[in-house]
């Protein structure tokens, strides 16, 4: 406001300044220059009255003055000194006495006095006295320039106070929303827009900066955030990497341990079994010991595959309609040597009426054996376990109980955790590998089941809970039977192919010991050799055969017109849908999935006999 | 032409303070009228200023004025005119005792007492390019061009455009408007000069203006 008046003020001063000067210099040249064109006409007009003596044409023409006011007297002066004629006529204004030409300005009064020549004669002279009115017109002047001044000033003034009201306001108000977003750290205050103009573009565009910034800090701090979980839990992964490193190194350790076990007892029986003199009952004794101390090994071996193909997706459950009583029995057995071993007694409890449950029988198996030898090793000698199976609603609870050393509180969430211990203070070499629950809570998963474990505390014994779901229609469905190894067995013609000569050798004798006429390769020449003399009816190939593998085989076999008729038999390590396709498209007639036992061979056989 | 300027005005200043100088009081001046001869010598140059003559002559070639019968302004012009000229021309004046002597002369005056045989004397002219100059009382009715009046005491002069026309000779209106009447061979009836009022006065709506 005040800069707009100073600035009207300065420059409307200036060009007042200005304008005076510049006036007051032209009208001082103007009244000048008018009198001396005044008194010049005068003096031509007179030139005849002055030349032919006639004071009247000259008063005559001298009245023409009478049409400018500023004229106040006027005369014609002979060349003597004498007045000729004079203006106005009346004789009430007095004439001065014939002066220099010239002009003389005194005071409000211009006089000059201009010689009349005529062919360089001197006819005379003009007189002129007008009103000199140089002061008046300065002070009209300044008059109208400060009129104009002040009017400048006002308007200047009307707009100051009008753009304070279009520019100086909204600015205001956008520096108090700005204020407001700095104190109060909200982001989604605006400042209103009032007009359509540049201001109101400047508004337009603070908001649209504010929303800008509150969607930069928003992103920001969203993405703080994310940056900060994923801190967390890089570092919670971090701590269980570690956490399950040590306990890989623990686990490494305790697997030597239980593969070192029972290679002593075993070393033990071999030397007596050697030994000459060894009497019939100590070899059988032997014997035994080798057997029981062998199948702990495989059962671990078994584990560690299970773990690894449950790990690694691999692993797949059947699932099928089956009675529960037969599978516990299994367990049961499974079992029974440890309990017979450490005295315990193990007492079952089932439904008087049978139980299907839709499982995996050999799986099933496998969980609950898996627990009872739990149970039996975490107990006192002597100790007491129990099985019992009930109905619970559309499930079937099955609890395996011991009194043993329980479950400490902390421990109980871990305890289905890979390679999760005991205490320490446990003997080792009952702590076992540590994967026995956690394989058996991934089976009964499997099973679409649950697996759970309680305990009073430490000494107090546990409960381990399976939880499966119970087949509803019972009487529709056709209850699978286990094959029967009792069957009657016809003698079949066999060709074993198999780079582990120890594998295969001692299969071949297991199957020659069943009446099975077999014939061992190492490798596809062997084998396609040994065809030439004998044709089998069946054929074992072991897939990841050296040099030509068991593919080639395969259509090699099928190629020979003796062997077309063969039936192949896949043995591999793998067991995926994938491979099994891949090993039928090759032309075999069976996919079996190391480590294969004589068992299976001898089903497959069977089956695969009645087939032909 | 500035210094030509600054060199007339510092003449006119000398010039003016002389007449301060010696007429001390303007009463002192009108006590101490010009003579009528004096005048009449002036004017008869100053005519000469207004006129042009149908020849036109070199500028060496004097204008000649003729004086017939009055030697006092003979006297007059004899002392007024030298170092005076006319349109660039030296001015003579030539006195003479008859009317055959007047010759080429461009300007001739007859004085008062060749009046009584005043219509002979400028039937003798002829139409010779002469301004003819009397001063008698009917001069124009005489075949003058201009005639020198006496009015309020003071010498005043009327003209015959028409005689001046017939001669040849083109007379400023500058002349014609310090006359007191002017005969034109338009104005059939009485004509009173330039300064006379319309004839349509009969709707002038102010106050006829003064001659």
């Amino acid at each position: 406001m005040i800069i707009v008046l100073a600035t009207s003020f300065v420059a409307l001063s200036v060009a007042t300044a200005l304008m005076l000067v510049y006036e007051i210099s032209y009208y001082r040249n103007f009244l000048l220059a008018d009198a001396t064109t005044q008194a010049d006409l005068l003096a031509r007009m007179n030139i005849p009255a002055l030349q032919f003596d006639d004071p009247q044409a000259a008063a005559t023409n001298l009245d023409l003055l009478n049409s400018r006011p500023s004229i106040r007297t006027a005369a014609i002066y002979s060349p003597n000194g004498s007045l000729f004629a004079t203006f106005p006529r009346v004789d009430t204004a007095t004439f001065p006495p014939l002066g220099p030409p010239g002009v003389q300005i005194q005071g409000r009064t211009l006089r000059m006095f201009q010689p009349i020549v005529k062919n360089d004669e001197l006819l005379g002279a003009v007189y002129l006295e007008s009103s000199y009115d140089l002061a008046d017109r300065i002070r009209d002047y300044v008059l109208l320039l400060g009129g104009v001044m002040l009017g400048g000033m006002l308007v200047a003034g009307f707009v100051a106070v009008w753009l304070a009201g279009s520019v100086t306001r909204p600015v205001t108000a956008i520096t108090e929303v700005a204020h407001a977003v700095i104190k109060r750290r909200d982001f989604t205050l605006r400042a209103a827009r009032t007009t359509e103009d540049e201001v109101g573009v400047l508004v337009e565009a603070f908001n649209t900066m504010l929303g800008e910034v509150d969607e930069r800090a928003s992103a920001l701090e969203a993405s703080n955030n994310a940056l900060q979980l994923e801190t967390t839990e890089r570092r919670e992964a971090e701590a269980a990497l570690r956490v399950a490193d040590q306990r890989k190194d623990e686990f490494l350790a305790t697997l030597a341990h239980e593969l070192r076990n029972p290679l002593a007892p075993m070393v033990n029986a071999i030397s007596l079994l050697q030994a000459t003199n060894t009497d019939t009952s100590i070899a059988r004794e032997a014997q035994g010991i080798i057997g029981r101390q062998l199948k702990q090994m495989v059962r671990l071996v078994d584990d560690l595959l299970d773990i690894s193909r449950i790990t690694s997706g691999k692993l797949t459950v059947r699932g099928q309609t089956v009675e529960l009583a037969p599978i516990v029995k299994d367990a049961a057995d499974t079992a029974r040597p440890l309990y017979d071993a450490r005295k315990q007694t193990l007492e079952i409890e089932l439904p008087s009426q049978p139980i299907y449950v839709r499982a995996d029988a050999v799986r099933l198996a496998q969980v609950f054996a898996n627990l009872l030898n739990n149970a039996a090793k975490f107990s006192e000698h002597g100790a007491r376990v129990t099985l019992s199976a009930r109905v619970v609603g559309p499930a079937l609870r099955v609890e395996v109980r011991d009194g043993g050393i329980g479950i400490s509180a902390h421990v109980l969430p871990r305890i289905f955790e890979m390679f999760a211990q005991g205490d320490g203070s446990l003997e080792r070499h009952q702590s076992g590998l540590g994967i026995g629950l956690a394989l058996a809570k991934r089976l009964v998963e499997l099973q679409e089941g649950t697996l759970t474990a309680s305990s009073a505390g430490t000494g107090e014994g546990s409960v381990f809970t399976v939880t499966l779901p119970l087949v509803a229609a019972l009487a529709s469905e056709r209850v699978e039977e286990p094959p029967s190894p009792q069957q009657l067995r016809p003698r079949h013609r066999i060709l074993l192919v198999d780079d582990n000569v120890d594998f295969a050798t001692t299969l071949a004798m297991l199957l020659e010991r069943l009446g099975h006429e077999v014939r061992v390769a190492h490798d596809a020449q062997q084998a396609l050799a040994s065809t030439d003399a004998v044709v089998p009816e069946f054929a074992f190939l072991d897939l990841g055969l050296p040099g030509m593998n068991g593919f080639e085989l395969a259509r090699e076999l099928r190629a020979k017109p003796n062997t077309a008729r063969t039936v192949l038999i896949a043995l591999s390590g793998w067991g995926q849908a994938r491979d099994r396709e891949r090993s039928r498209e090759a032309g075999f007639a069976l996919h079996l999935v190391k480590p294969i036992e004589l068992g299976g061979i001898e089903a497959a056989l069977g089956a695969l006999a009645q087939q032909r | 032409m500035s210094a030509f300027r600054v060199a007339l005005r510092r003449l006119l200043g000398l010039a003016l303070g002389g007449l301060v100088a010696v007429s001390v009081s303007p009463v002192d001046a009108q006590q101490r009228p010009y003579s009528a001869a004096e005048v009449k010598a002036a004017f008869l140059y100053r005519f000469g200023t207004y006129v042009e003559w149908p020849q036109p002559a070199a500028a060496s070639d004097p204008i000649r004025i003729a004086v017939l019968g009055a030697p006092n302004v003979a006297m007059q012009l004899a002392t007024y005119l030298p170092g005076r000229s006319i349109q660039g021309r030296p001015v003579q004046v030539r006195p003479i005792e008859r009317i055959d002597d007047v010759g080429d002369a461009e300007v001739l005056f007859i004085g008062e007492d060749r009046s009584s045989t005043l219509t002979e004397l400028i039937a003798a002219l002829g139409k010779r390019p002469t301004l003819v100059v009397t001063d008698a009382v009917d001069g124009l009715k005489h075949g003058a061009m201009v005639n020198f009046q006496i009015v309020d005491q003071r010498v005043r002069f009327e003209i015959s455009l028409r005689k001046a026309q017939d001669a040849g000779l083109m007379l400023s209106s500058v002349l014609l408007s310090a006359a007191i009447r002017v005969e034109t061979s338009s104005c059939s009836r009485d004509c009173h000069g330039p300064l006379a009022p319309p004839q349509f006065a009969l709707f002038w709506p102010f106050e006829p203006l003064e001659a």
